[in-house]
């Protein structure tokens, strides 16, 4: 899985790009770890346009960023969910623990609130 | 990887590897063109299959052992039937807790979401354990 990383007015923005399943979500996940560690005080976005799937190894990735964010009190939101990936968010019920924005300009702009 | 394929079954065996997914999602994409399936259709079968398969590959067969899993899918009116055996450890997913989705999130397990998004996404789940194998049946209908 390719992951792109951008930074855009303090925000840094990963698109991970293909299918979110067991076997590429370790790779999101240690990106997503050395964001957090080497962090000094950015917003954290994920950005779901290119990701065509996702299974449980995927949603826990974001749950799991969700929980160590949030001690930290360091923020992050994901948004561009495609239709299929958004449902399975909405099933599991995680929707109600992450703000899910509907395109890369709302989610910086929700940051800066 | 092996296939076979006729009219109204399509079987085909991965090895028990999470990188094989990829291979699952180009054998569900073949079926669902061959039998004029929905996008929806095939990726439901294709999340249900991935849990299952994630699952088996990684708590239950013996890697030592090179264990394969196989699929076997016949297409049968509006169901698709859906045989996946593996060698592995006994394994009950139509016995493995519910989620508790409503927890707040502080009390919410990292992971133990794959088999209820497997149930989420087909209408029928049965187990049985025969001759040393777990064999999962699922149907979904299209």
């Amino acid at each position: 899985m390719d992951i792109d990383k951008t930074e855009e007015q303090g925000v840094i923005i990963l698109s991970p790009n293909g299918r979110l399943d067991s076997n590429s979500a370790p790779i999101l996940e240690q990106e997503i770890g050395l964001i957090n560690a080497s962090d000094n005080g950015h917003h954290l976005l994920l950005d779901f346009s290119k990701v065509e799937y996702i299974s449980s190894a995927g949603l826990r990735v974001v749950l799991k960023t969700v929980k160590e964010r949030q001690t930290a009190s360091k923020s992050f939101a994901v948004s561009n969910m495609q239709d299929h990936v958004r449902e399975v968010f909405e099933i599991s019920g995680f929707d109600s623990y992450v703000t899910i924005h509907p395109d890369t300009l709302k989610a910086i702009e929700s940051f800066k609130v | 990887m092996t296939l076979i394929s006729g009219d109204k079954r399509i079987t085909f065996s991965l090895a028990g590897a999470l990188s094989e997914l990829d291979r699952l999602n180009e054998m569900l994409k073949m079926v669902g063109e061959r039998w004029n399936l929905s996008e929806k259709a095939v990726l439901h079968m294709n999340l249900a299959l991935d849990e299952l398969f994630t699952n088996v590959v990684s708590y239950g067969i013996d890697h030592q052992a090179h264990q394969e899993v196989s699929f076997s899918l016949d297409h049968c009116g509006d169901e698709i039937i859906i045989v996946v055996a593996d060698s592995g450890k006994p394994f009950d997913p139509t016995h493995a807790p519910e989620p508790e989705l409503d927890l707040p999130i502080d009390d919410q397990p990292v992971g133990g979401l794959g088999i209820f998004l497997m149930r989420q996404y087909t209408d029928n789940i049965e187990y049985r354990r025969e001759n040393e194998k777990n064999i999962v049946t699922l149907t979904k209908k299209i």
